[in-house]
């Protein structure tokens, strides 16, 4: 067992694009928007605040924010987030956040797109989890796209 | 599984995420993944902490459910909590499940394209 393989989630696959055009719909919030499920207006710049709804039928009308670390083009878009239900009124930004790091690197036939998930030592989890208290088929809606998705996915 | 048994366990899963959240405890951890129940000394072996430093963070991982000491004549011997680890792995897999979806819908937006 690897010590990392406890703290963080990675993922990847191969895109059959060009980086450029990853990047653009990586970082175009109108693009973004689209393939992650959101509705959201401000545009992703370094250091900002972006306030999400989610769109998926799962989480339909779930609220939060991502901040923005680091967008180097066209290889790495970073963010930190603060997954989970808000309590009307709450203010959960300065709980435990995980980072979110997208990297892009140019392969033959296309772009692998790398996803890596890291900080699962605070509230963040526990937090998270209440998503799934407000929707029973949160899990059962992931697991059938998961099936659908897999032969498709590098 | 339902939800909200699931929502239940993941967030039971915050307290273990906390204890693995540091690297000499991840290191303790790796070190008893052979199965085999160390003792503090054999524990501390080539490691930089005191044998006092080691006992404090065993207790973090104790408190988490991750390992248990056992008395074994006059030396105290530690173990892993499988159950417990591989319940750590499973809820970190769920979430790379969710990141599996978003990757999908990601490359399947940029292939239509063609």
């Amino acid at each position: 067992m690897t010590a990392s393989a406890l703290s963080r989630v990675e993922r990847s696959s191969l895109v059959r694009a060009p980086r450029s055009r990853v990047w653009q719909a990586l970082t175009n919030i109108k693009e973004f928007s689209k393939w992650f499920g959101v509705e959201a207006e401000d545009e992703f710049a370094p250091g900002a605040r972006l306030r999400m709804i989610s769109t998926h039928e799962s989480y339909k009308g779930v609220e939060f924010f991502v901040d923005v670390v680091k967008m180097d083009a066209p290889e790495t878009f970073s963010w930190r987030w603060y997954p989970g239900l808000k309590q009307p009124g709450e203010d959960n930004s300065s709980e435990p956040a995980t980072l979110v790091e997208f990297r892009l690197t140019e392969v033959e036939g296309g772009t692998l797109v790398t996803v890596v998930e890291s900080g699962f030592d605070g509230l963040s989890l526990a937090r998270r989890a209440r998503v799934f208290e407000e929707n029973d088929k949160g899990w059962e809606f992931q697991l059938a796209s998961l099936t659908r998705y897999a032969g498709q996915t590098a | 599984m339902p939800a909200k048994r699931l929502s239940a366990e993941l967030s039971a899963g915050a307290p273990v995420f906390a204890a693995l959240g540091d690297a000499t405890r991840l290191r303790l951890v790796a070190r008893l993944s052979g199965g085999r129940p160390q003792s503090i000394t054999q524990l501390s072996a080539g490691a930089a902490l005191t044998r006092q430093a080691i006992t404090k963070h065993l207790h973090v991982l104790e408190d988490a459910g991750l390992v248990r000491g056992r008395k074994h004549g006059r030396e105290q011997m530690w173990e892993l909590n499988l159950r417990q680890v591989q319940e750590a792995r499973r809820r970190l897999d769920l979430i790379a499940q969710q990141w599996d979806g978003a990757l999908a819908r990601l490359k399947l937006m940029l292939e239509e394209e063609e």
